[in-house]
Formats: structure tokens, C-alpha cells, sequence
């Protein structure tokens, strides 16, 4: 099956709960579990696991299109056609000449069908980088968006369509992805499809509406959704109200521990690194039901 | 002057530094407060009294077909770019919404006229007022739509439109290194890079540089956010140093966790505090030409 980690609001502890769950299922659990880090635009899953990782396999995914102006041919003001034309604002007036904004540019071919003169054609452009890395006997499918670029859903998609063929390689049968923030097009590409989800929230009024935009999208797509409250000591009042205001099953609660930061520090999962901590004893009873409830059912 | 606050990863405290700092700044200029983190805009829940001055949708392309028009030509289904429009045997052409980027590439093919414009709400834009110098103008996604990326061009346009009435735009950006953050760099004159002392915050900090590096950005500065959570704050200080940057340290405090937990700028909650003493550094630095 698919697990996805989400949040809405950013920082509120996905990859957190991610590598201590693939850790946990893979260490602990007997469950080999094979991570997939859809956060492309700020991949940090396998900083969180090991210090030092081998990398096993990449490919480079391109799937962007860009116009180019041919400035011999463009007529110039005389025209720009094409400007009114793009939906993206990709195209702007500069000197009297359309200039290609390249990072809005969506490579829909609408400026060229109207251009008279045959000035703009396309070109490929790299979107981005995915690989399958092993840290420690932990596998993690990563994708890396080249910097600046759009299309973070399709690259989403082929992070999670290769994490499903390494899965499926090495015999496991689970995936867990750790999806970006937010609500928008990765974070869609991250939930389509995916048998389950958990939110990650932290009980502050800028965590709570950042869930509720992504418990929003998960009952649009009618998607099981459970819920872990992180920094739960930050508002405990709000915090035992946060089941009934997303609407799903709390697994529980992690309070904020310095242990946190330190595990970060030495890039090691908390439940490892100290696993002694009030934060690791009350993540290790929800990483049990994980295990054994949400995996398992 | 335009203030990009940004830093690749998520919760370093990008909306921390940019509410507080644009609030700081407002006691001596006029400020626009730009949220172009449109999948989770949350400043205005950091000025919880911000009254609305206008607010309006902004809408994409949808086709709709007319069957009357249509002669089946199927030139709108082979030019989609995203395969958005299938062909159904007996039932004519059928949009698939939520593969639909709005390009309005089938209704310039279309030879017969049969594609007329729908629309479709992809989000809000929305100006606010909070006190006299300072407004909040935001963007905000709507439920499931894919065009992120271009409401943060919408509301960045938006905000250039009215920029003339203020002295300064500071522009929280979201989390990430992608293009909607790209289009907003492009325009600013100045970059804060929030980050915090962590391998993820380091990692993340260094991909959102290596975007800025790509515009001739005349000022880039950096603040590190929860300083001595004891972390790796003296890599961050070595890597700052090394490449001349100008940083700032905001401490990590039990009253900078009050103002988040009750949403209210650090000023009103702690006025004497040390991460208020240090907003008020960066709020210096800015007045002071930014160290040009």
C-alpha cells in the first residue's frame, strides 16, 4: 500500500514523522518499507535517516517545454500577437519585443499558433532529477526539481511510479511518501491515488487552516485520513479538539522535545538517535499502530 | 524597494520574519505586505483585525464545447497539451476538469468556432488594511486547483500594480525552489533568506541561493531563525561568512513561540524581547540602504 504524509502549512513535522516511520517499519516492525520523498522542491528524507548515504540509481526526467523567440523572424511591435495570447503571463513586452519569462513559460504551444510568422518554436528542458538511494538498509526514492522549475507534478508522479517499481523489485509491498506543503499541484500529484494519508499538525492557528486545506483535498478524493498532533504541548486545549475539527482518527500526540532538534543535528531519526526521549516514548506507541493498525488493515 | 523573504524549507519561520519585519518597517514607511504563499496564506492570521479593502477571483480558461459548431475534427484533442479532451465515440468531445491547464490552446485551433470560454475560480486576491502604513495584499489557492504557480504571477502582478503608493513590498514567499518562487525573484530587489539551524534548513537554504544567484539581485541577506536551538549554527555562520553575506541572528525564544501560538506580531507580544531587538536590526539594515 501507499502512505502519504502531508500538512498543509510547511515545518509542521512531515519528514519528522516519515523517517521515523520508514525507520521504525523497516528496523523494528519487520515491514520493509521503501521511502519516496515527493517534497521536490526541497528534498530532505534522506538527510533525516544517515549522515551518509550510496546512491544506486538516477535518472533525469524531461517533460518541460519552453518557446524560443526568433527574434530574425518576430515582427516586433508591430504585432505581438502573442502577448495577449499566453494564460501563464510568460510573456512580456521589453524594448517593444516579446521576451519568454522561461520559469512561467508552460510550453502549451498557444503564442505559436497564433505567431503569423512563425517565429516561436519549443524546446526540452530538464525538470528534474530522480533517484533511488539507500541509507543504512533503508531504500528512499528522492526527486529534486531542477531550481526554478515548474511541472513538480509530473515529477511527483515519477518519483512515486518508480518508488512503486523498486517496491515491487525487492518484494516489499509498502511505500511511504513524504509529500511537500501545501495544497497545490505536487501535493495533488503526491495524494492521487494513495490508499491512505496522515496529516502532520501542529495546534497553532496557522496549523490548523493549513490541515484543513489539506483534510479538504483528502475527502474530495476520498482518501482515508488519519492525524498525528506534533508540538501538541504548544496548545493542549486545541490540541484534543484537533480529531473533531479535521474530521478523522488522531493517532496521536508528540510533544516538543529539544531531542527533536538534536536527532536533526546528528541526522538520525529521534526513536534512534535517543530513543529514551518524551518525544521518541510517545512516538513509538503511534509508529506501533502504524505499524500494525494502518499498514496492516 | 522589493523584499523577496524566502528559504526554500518549510517552517524556518519565512512568515515569522516577513509579517514582523513589514510591521517593523511600517513605523517609519508605507508597506505592502505581500502573502504569495498562496497554498497556505497565513499572514493575516498575524494581524487578526486587518480589514478588507477589495477582494477579487481570479479565473482560468475552460472550454466548452458546442455541439452544434463541432464538426469532429479533433484537432482540439490532438493539440491539448495535457490531454484534457478525449473523444467519445457518439457523444462528442468531453473535458477531463482536472487535467484542464487553462492554455486555450483548442479554442485558437479550433477551426469551427465551436469552443467557447468558461471560467473557472483558481483562487483569490484579496488587499487589506491593517493600520495606516501597513496593508496586506493576498493570494490564495482555490481547493484542488493545479495553478499555483501562476497565482503567485497573478498576485505578484497585482501587488506591482499598487506598488508606487508604498515605500517598500515585503513578499512572504512559501516553501520550495520552484518557478512561482523563481517569478517572484526575478522581480525583487532584495532577498532575506529565512533558514534555521538544522542539516534540513542548511540543505534547503543553499538550493533557494543557488536560485537567487541566477538574477542579478543587488542585496541578498540571511537570517538564521532559532538561533541556539543547538543545532549546526556555526556551519551556517562559516557558510554565510565565506560568501559575504550579511546575516542575522533571531533567536530561538519562549516569546517568539507566544507570538506564533497566539497570532500576534512579536512587537505587541514582547516589545522588549531579544528576537523583537532583532527584528529591529534587520528593519535598520533596510532603512539604512541595506548595506549598499
Amino acid at each position: 500500500m501507499e502512505l502519504v504524509i502531508v500538512s498543509g502549512k510547511g515545518g509542521t513535522g512531515k519528514t519528522f514523522i516519515s523517517s521515523n516511520t520508514l525507520y521504525y517499519l523497516n528496523e523494528h516492525a519487520d515491514i520493509p518499507t521503501v521511502g519516496a520523498d515527493a517534497d521536490v522542491e526541497a528534498p530532505d528524507l534522506i538527510l533525516t535517516l544517515g549522515s551518509s548515504h550510496e546512491t544506486e540509481k538516477c535518472f533525469e526526467v524531461y517533460e518541460s517545454q519552453k518557446a524560443r523567440i526568433d527574434y530574425s523572424k518576430c515582427l516586433g511591435s508591430s504585432c505581438l500577437a502573442c502577448i495577449g495570447t499566453c494564460m501563464f503571463k510568460a510573456l512580456e513586452v521589453v524594448n517593444g519585443k516579446p521576451v519568454v519569462i522561461e520559469e512561467n513559460c508552460e510550453g502549451c504551444t498557444a503564442c505559436s499558433i497564433v505567431c503569423r510568422v512563425g517565429a516561436i518554436t519549443y524546446y526540452t528542458k530538464l525538470t528534474g532529477r530522480v533517484c533511488l538511494y539507500k541509507v543504512g538498509s533503508i531504500h528512499v526514492v528522492s526527486g529534486d526539481l531542477e531550481i526554478g522549475e515548474r511541472n513538480s507534478g509530473h515529477l511527483v508522479y515519477r518519483v512515486r511510479e518508480f518508488a512503486r517499481d523498486v517496491c515491487r523489485d525487492l518484494k516489499y509491498k509498502h511505500v511511504i511518501v513524504d509529500a511537500a506543503a501545501g495544497t497545490g499541484c505536487p501535493v495533488i500529484s503526491s495524494l492521487v491515488g494513495v490508499d491512505k494519508a496522515i496529516i502532520v499538525v501542529e495546534p497553532t492557528p496557522q496549523g490548523i487552516e493549513g490541515a484543513l486545506r489539506v483534510r479538504k483535498l483528502t475527502k474530495l478524493m476520498n482518501i482515508h485520513t488519519y492525524v498525528i498532533v506534533n508540538k501538541y504541548d504548544l496548545n493542549e486545549e486545541l490540541s484534543r479538539r484537533i480529531g473533531d475539527v479535521l474530521d478523522a482518527e488522531v493517532l496521536g500526540m508528540v510533544p516538543y522535545d529539544h531531542a527533536v532538534v538534536e536527532a536533526y543535528a546528528n541526522m538520525k531519526p529521534v526513536i534512534v538517535h535517543n530513543p529514551h526521549s518524551k518525544a521518541s516514548k510517545h512516538l513509538l506507541k503511534i509508529l506501533e499502530v502504524i505499524a500494525f493498525s494502518v499498514m496492516g488493515s | 524597494m522589493i523584499i523577496a523573504v524566502g528559504g526554500g524549507k518549510g517552517g524556518v519561520g519565512k512568515t515569522f520574519i516577513a509579517a514582523n519585519l513589514a510591521y517593523g518597517l511600517s513605523a517609519y514607511r508605507k508597506v505592502l505586505l505581500v502573502d504569495a504563499d498562496v497554498e497556505n496564506p497565513s499572514t493575516r492570521i498575524l494581524f487578526r483585525n486587518s480589514k478588507s479593502i477589495w477582494r477579487r477571483a481570479v479565473e482560468e480558461f475552460r472550454p466548452r464545447i458546442n455541439n452544434s459548431k463541432c464538426k469532429l475534427c479533433l484537432m482540439c484533442v490532438n493539440r491539448c497539451p495535457e490531454n484534457a479532451l478525449i473523444h467519445i465515440p457518439k457523444k462528442g468531445i468531453k473535458l477531463i476538469e482536472t487535467l484542464c491547464s487553462g492554455c486555450g490552446v483548442c479554442k485558437l485551433v479550433c477551426p469551427s468556432n465551436a469552443i467557447e470560454s468558461s471560467g473557472a475560480i483558481s483562487g483569490w486576491i484579496e488587499l487589506s488594511n491593517v493600520k495606516t502604513s501597513l496593508d496586506i495584499l493576498h493570494g490564495e489557492l482555490a481547493c484542488g486547483s493545479r495553478r499555483r504557480n501562476t497565482l503567485i504571477v497573478e498576485t505578484l502582478s497585482e501587488a506591482l500594480k499598487i506598488a508606487s503608493n508604498y515605500d517598500y513590498l515585503v513578499i512572504d514567499l512559501p516553501p520550495g525552489t520552484g518557478a512561482g518562487i523563481a517569478s517572484v525573484i526575478r522581480k525583487s530587489d532584495m532577498v532575506l533568506l529565512v533558514t534555521e539551524p538544522t542539516p534540513l534548513g542548511f540543505s534547503d537554504a543553499r538550493k533557494f541561493l543557488e536560485l537567487t544567484t541566477r538574477f542579478s539581485i543587488q542585496r541578498i541577506a540571511a537570517v538564521i531563525n532559532k538561533w541556539g536551538i543547538g543545532g549546526i549554527e556555526d556551519d551556517l555562520v562559516k557558510f554565510f561568512s565565506n560568501r559575504d553575506i550579511k546575516f542575522f541572528k533571531v533567536p530561538y525564544s519562549h516569546d517568539a513561540v507566544k507570538s506564533y501560538i497566539h497570532s500576534k506580531p512579536i512587537f505587541e507580544i514582547a516589545p522588549q524581547s531579544d528576537v523583537t531587538r532583532s527584528i529591529i536590526e534587520i528593519v535598520n539594515f533596510i532603512i539604512q540602504g541595506a548595506g549598499s
